[in-house]
């Protein structure tokens, strides 16, 4: 067997970078979880380690660059060099107008979903291309794809997939691949809150796919599985719409019958 | 262990088809072809058996409805219901100009890069919605995303995407799935003989390539084998390009430096 693949997942403590970070050490990855939230990164960790798989948590916030540096710099230190990076890290946002968005919501999901991420990219992009060698791999969004009243969160994440594509062909010639998915909405926390809290629909979501099914986190960490393998080698700059075909639904039953 | 799939796969006499119907035998399920070249796809066949798999050749000419029905009844009767169909037949086109491509040529490519794909899925698909399982994976083109100098394939894999689409919202509300893969650039023998033949030169594919090298037909099996699977049970509707990064690349490239 080759060496065990190092990952890092950033957002790992829960939702879907939890299940990718699940998914990851399943398949034999040695597995990093950055997070800001430790509570929920050591249940990860629990879980992955219950499931026979190794994972350690790692402290970083990705609004803030020096620890991004400091995170990449201690993982190659004690683990070794690192194979995949996945971006999970994300904050979603309430949908209003543009007007009712506050500029420090603005900012804060700007400074997570697309500096972070960028911060994260720009880290790792030499190493890997130093070693040629490497897969990145960005959480974008069916809000990457449509428009959505999330003027914050939406415009980043088509930001996500413009950047996937960017980097798939300047870190090509290194062999460094730069993929994403697209998860329509997907029951992490954040969404179980909102349904709970009674401002989200549970029926209504899983009404608005294709195939009338929830997407859990584990659906989609697949798709991640698969793009980050190397039976994926000749898949780069794409982005993957996970969604139970939330994509194809909406325009195809928005037409008068 | 469930029972064995069956997964029909159209054109995999030779080419692409041959080597999805070889991932396909090796990830377990049993492979029915349909071609017009007999001899070629009882040859694929027998070296499946030889090698321990199980597979059967029918002849099907995508362009003949006659055809298209008998050859799904007669499979379905000699075999079990149909769990995965992969229309994968396809004919390519002269790098001509509109004025200098026959209205013959343009017909003939329509015919069955289209025609057939529309046919196999208009006979398939309310089998699959009775069972409210099923699976439909269509081989589209780099060529369907893009505007390419090829005026009757080139529009033609664009309709294959947009039928695969359509089908994929109306299918999706019975559990069937319909999905399509994107392949450029794929190193085929046809391929080869254009490269011997000095039609085509490799040098400037490799360039345009974001990977720096041509995409291998196992590739394009690894997506298909993948989007197939339940793993991929949360997705409908898409289009999985597989094409070592030409699509991002181009536009990268092409930009003044």
């Amino acid at each position: 067997m080759a060496d065990q693949r190092i990952t890092v997942v950033t957002g790992g403590a829960s939702g879907i970078g939890r299940g990718a970070a699940l998914r990851q050490a399943k398949g034999s990855d040695f597995v990093v979880i950055a997070d800001i939230d430790q509570a929920g990164a050591e249940s990860t960790v629990a879980d992955v380690e219950a499931d026979g798989g190794q994972a350690v948590f790692r402290h970083c916030d990705v609004a803030d660059d020096a620890q991004i540096s400091g995170l990449f710099e201690a993982v190659e230190r004690d683990q070794g060099p690192i194979d995949v990076l996945i971006n999970s890290a994300g904050l979603l946002q309430n949908p209003m107008p543009i007007e009712e968005t506050t500029m420090e919501d603005y900012d804060r999901v700007h400074a997570v979903n697309v500096r972070g991420l960028y911060v994260c990219c720009r880290e790792i992009a030499p190493r890997m291309q130093e070693r040629r060698r490497g897969v990145i791999l960005n959480i974008a969004s069916n809000t990457s794809l449509r428009a959505f009243p999330l003027t914050a969160y939406g415009p980043g994440k088509a930001a996500v997939m413009a950047l996937t594509e960017i980097l798939a062909a300047e870190l090509g010639p290194y062999y460094v691949r730069v993929n994403a998915v697209a998860p329509t909405a997907c029951l992490t926390p954040p969404l179980q809150a909102r349904i709970d809290a009674g401002e989200r629909d549970y029926d209504m979501i899983v009404a608005n796919n294709a195939i009338p099914k929830m997407l859990m986190p584990e659906d989609v960490a697949e798709g991640i599985f698969f793009l980050c393998s190397d039976r994926a080698k000749a898949l780069t700059g794409v982005t993957l719409p996970v969604d139970y075909g939330w994509q194809v639904w909406l325009s195809y039953r928005a037409y008068p019958s | 262990m469930a029972e064995q799939r069956l997964t029909v796969i159209t054109g995999a006499a030779r080419g692409i088809g041959e080597t999805i119907a070889h991932r396909f035998v090796n990830g377990g399920d049993k492979v029915v072809i349909g071609d017009v070249l007999d001899d070629v796809g009882s040859e694929t066949v027998a070296a499946i058996e030889a090698a321990g798999g199980s597979a059967a050749y029918y002849t099907l000419d995508v362009t003949d409805e006659a055809s298209v029905n008998g050859f799904i009844d007669q499979v379905e009767q000699d075999h079990r219901p149909i769990d995965v169909f992969i229309n994968n037949a396809g004919i390519m086109q002269d790098g001509l100009t509109i004025e200098e491509l026959p209205m013959e040529h343009h017909d003939r490519v329509w015919d069955v890069d289209y025609r057939g794909v529309y046919l196999c899925c208009r006979s398939i698909v309310p089998r699959m919605k009775a069972r409210n399982q099923g699976v439909i994976a269509n081989v589209a083109s780099l060529y369907g995303m893009r505007p390419y100098a090829v005026t009757a394939y080139s529009p033609a894999k664009t309709a294959v995407i947009a039928l695969t689409q359509i089908l994929a919202a109306e299918c999706g509300p019975h559990n069937v799935r319909v999905n399509s893969v994107s392949p450029g650039y794929v190193h085929t023998p046809q391929m080869q003989d254009r490269f011997d033949r000095g039609i085509r030169k490799i040098e400037p594919m490799l360039k345009d390539a974001a990977l720096g090298r041509l995409t291998e037909m196992q590739d394009v099996a690894e997506a298909f084998w993948f989007l197939c699977s339940d793993r991929a049970k949360a997705i409908t509707g898409t289009n999985l390009p597989v094409d070592c990064g030409v699509l991002v690349a181009t536009p990268y490239k092409a930009y003044p430096s």
